[in-house]
This record gives C-alpha cells, structure tokens and sequence, in this order.
C-alpha cells in the first residue's frame, strides 16, 4: 500500500505543479488544433474517403501533442536539481515513475478528450455512436504512448537535442499500439462496431500496455540512477 | 590465437560465399537471398538481447561493447535483406515497393535498432550510455514479435515467396559467419575506443 | 542481368558499405592512437624538464 501512497503523491504533485502553469497543455491542446486544421486544409475534410481516414489522422494529432506532454515530464525536474533530490528520495524508481506517468497519462487524455468533439465537427464523423469502445480504446493507446513516452523522457532528460529524441525513440517502439489504434478509432469514429477481425487489435493494445508497463517498471531504477 | 581463429572463419566464410554465388549463377531463379539475410539479422537481435540482459546483470563493459557491435552488424544485414526484397518484389510485382508485411515488418524492426544507436550517439557518459542502450535494446527487442503480428494483421498478404531448402542452409551459415567476422571486428575496435578514452583522461591527467 | 542479380549486388553493396565504414573507424583509431602517443612523450620530456617536487 505504501507503493501506491507514494505513486499518488507523485501523481498529484506533477498534476499540481502543471495545472498551476498550465504550459503543456495549453501548447499541447494549441498543437493539436492546429494540425487538425493542417490535415483538413491536405484532406479534403467533406469528402467520403477522408471520413474512413479520419481515425487515423486523429492518432497522429494525439501522438504530436502527447509527445509534447511527455516532454515536459522530466525536462520539468532539471532546474534546481530537482531530479536529484527526487531520485535520492526514499520513494522507489518504480513509484516514481509510475506516479508522472499516471499524470502525463492524465494530462494527455485531457487534451484528447478535449480534441475530440472538435474533430467530430471538424471532420462530420458521428463519434458519439460508440463512445464507451472509443473511450476504451484511447484509453489504452494513451497509456502504451505514456508509458515508453515517459520511459524515452527519462532517458532523454539529458540529452541535447531532447526534443527531437524523445519523438524519434517513442514512435518507433509504439507502431504496434498506434497501428492498432488507428485501426479501431477509423471504424469506431463513423459508429461501426468492433468486428471479430478487429478484436486482435485489441488484445494486442492490451499486451503491448502490459508487457511495455512491467519491463519499464523493472528497468526505470536503471535508467534514473544509472 | 584469436587471430588464427578469426583468419580460419573469414577463409571458410569466403568458400561458402563462393558457393552460394555459384549457385546463384547457376539457378538465378531459386536464390532467394534475404531469407538467410534476415535470419543473420534476427540472430543479431537475440544476440544483442543477451548482451543487454548480461550487461545489466554484470555492469561488464564487454558486453556492452558486443550489444553496440552486433547491433550495427544486424543493421547492416537487414538493410540489406530489405533493398534485397525491394529487388524480388520488383521482380514479381513491378513495384519497388507496396507495403508487403514482411518488408514493412522489416523496415519497422530496422528503424527500432536504428534509434538505438540514436541514443548511443546522442549520450555523452560511457557508463549512462551502456546502461541506457542495454534498456532501450530490451524494449526494441520486445517490440518485435508484436510489430510483426500487427503489420501481419494489418496486410495479411505478402508477395515475397518463403520456400525453404537444404542449399538455402549454406547461404545462412555463410551469412551467420560473415556476421561474426563483422561483430567481432566492431567489438575489437568498441574496445579499442574505450581503452583509447581511458588513456587520454590519464594523459590529460598527467 | 535479372533482378535478382542486381538484388544480390545491392545486398553485397550494403554490406561492403558497412565494411568501409569499418575500415573507416580503423584509421580514426589508429589516428588517435598516434595522437596520444605523441602527446606522452612530449609530456613525459616537458615533466622531465621540470625540477623534481621537493616533499
């Protein structure tokens, strides 16, 4: 029980510290209208064949801005040395990082959450229909992309060129996930079920967020003390 | 010692490259040469799995050096398996390239390894560097059977034909011990730099 | 000249690429090898020239 006390102050206190500035959402939510307002000016938004895209589109817009979200994370530690002082603090690297991924994870579904009834207009796609497999569906994608966006933030927090490592090491490893996300959302977004052939989809989100969240929960206390 | 054994690998890797391009010329048709390519290149991966998993388990900078050795080795063969199979595929279909499953696959896996030596490049402190590359070499690796499975269910067909025989067995081994021969020249010289690096802190101490 | 031929020379060309690049490395290597060679002596003759500490 004292693991998950300390995953939670964890939790609040990154949520805290950004719901108090605001940044990264604000600039990840300003991010995402505007490469929604990109794909429309590229995809001729009216037309059929861009409704069966849609869902994916909308992936890539939430991959861009989670990423920025998931920048922030540890870059956000650096002053003050406050990494340092949160690595010797009696809390396990596994609690910790759980704890900021269970923000970023948050923060980033917010800023989806926020997105959607914008590109349902944006695009004319009835996204309501299948909302509860839509809502399960982000909910699995956005946690594969804040677990190994969160396990790349750490590992990048000292790099120079942070900003473009961080997109360059996250996307590669979440292709199965984001694929599959794409696939689901596509048929989700114009209100058609979840049929048999789509269902490995799933099952593979769901393998990718379990096997992704125990090899990071081993190996984090590797990579923030070295 | 060393030596000698390497001398006899690349003569004998020579002999069977040599067979299996006489073959070649002989059944043009038959060779399908990014079978052995690919599986050099899979080898490569497990192997680089193992000197992850060594490397965090013994802080040995050995196996640090064989991870970033073989690594690079597997990059190699499996670009060359992927320009290989853009070349049948071109061949049986008249497209250089049409989102076959398994080059795709390839292509994903190739790109995952390649931000592994991103990240080497990127790290600027030996010992942070090993630890982090032996980290992300184990995600990479576990991302592969499922990148395979999803690109599988995603273009189920693949154009490329997989038929296996005892001569292909040939062009493995010979691919297997060229990427030996590479692994360990890379190795040697990984070792090279790091002794190299350690002398100069001592010089620039002295 | 099929296609398969020009697939197994493109095959081969990566992979002798691969090769340079090694051979590459090897002369950077023995570049830096030199470098510090050279750098002790001339540390070696300038502590040489410097009068022994007095303890």
């Amino acid at each position: 029980m004292r693991f998950f006390r300390q995953v939670w102050v964890v939790t609040v206190k990154d949520l805290r510290a950004e719901l108090r500035t605001k940044e990264a959402i604000n600039s990840s939510l300003a991010f995402a209208l505007v490469i929604l307002l990109m794909f429309s000016f590229a995809f001729d938004p009216g037309a059929d064949t861009t409704r069966d895209i849609a869902g994916g589109l909308l992936w890539i817009v939430f991959a861009f801005a989670g990423t920025l979200v998931l920048n922030r994370s540890f870059a956000r530690e650096l002053p003050n040395d406050c990494l340092d002082g949160l690595i010797a603090a009696p809390v396990s690297g596994a609690a910790l990082f759980l704890g900021k991924a269970f923000a970023n994870f948050l923060l980033v579904l917010a800023v989806q959450l926020v997105s959607l009834p914008i590109f349902g207009v944006f695009y004319n796609v009835p996204w309501t229909k299948q909302f509860p497999e839509l809502f399960l569906v982000l909910v699995l994608g956005t946690w594969g992309l804040t677990v190994v966006g969160t396990v790349s933030s750490a590992l990048t927090v000292n790099i120079r060129l942070r900003e473009l490592m961080l997109p360059m090491l996250t996307y590669p490893i979440m292709f199965p996930a984001l694929l599959g996300a794409m696939e689901l959302t596509a048929g989700l977004v114009t209100g058609q079920p979840i049929d048999a052939e789509k269902s490995g989809f799933l099952k593979m989100m769901v393998g990718f967020d379990i096997i992704y969240t125990a090899v990071s929960l081993v190996l984090v206390e590797t990579i923030l003390v070295g | 010692m060393r030596d000698r054994l390497l001398y006899i690998a690349g003569g004998l890797a020579i002999v069977l490259i040599a067979y299996n391009l006489a073959q070649t010329a002989a059944q043009p048709r038959e060779a399908l040469f990014y079978i052995p390519l690919a599986g050099t290149a899979a080898l490569a991966a497990f192997t680089a799995l193992a000197a992850s998993l060594l490397f965090l388990g013994s802080r040995n900078f050995q196996f640090d050096s064989l991870a970033v050795a073989v690594t690079e080795a597997g990059l190699a063969f499996s670009a060359a398996s992927i320009v290989n199979g853009c070349f049948l595929l071109h061949a049986a279909t008249g497209r250089w390239w049409n989102w076959d499953s398994r080059l795709t696959a390839a292509l994903v896996c190739w790109l995952l390894y390649a931000t592994y030596l991103m990240l080497r490049h990127a790290v600027q402190d030996p010992t942070e560097r090993a630890a982090f590359s032996a980290v992300w070499s184990i995600f990479a690796f576990l991302d592969i059977p499922m990148v395979a499975a999803t690109i599988k269910w995603w273009r189920s067909v693949s154009s490329l034909r997989t038929d296996w025989s005892g001569a292909r067995l040939w062009n493995l081994v010979a691919m297997i011990l060229v990427g030996i021969l590479l692994t360990v020249v890379r190795m040697r010289q990984e070792e090279a730099r790091r002794e190299l690096d350690s002398l100069r802190r001592i010089t620039h101490a002295i | 000249m099929t296609a398969v031929t020009y697939g197994l020379i493109a095959a081969w060309a990566i992979l002798v690429g691969y090769v340079l690049t090694l051979v590459n490395r090897e002369k950077q290597l023995k570049r830096e090898i030199t470098d510090i060679r050279a750098m002790l002596e001339s540390g070696q003759a300038s502590s040489a020239a410097l009068p022994a500490p007095r303890d």
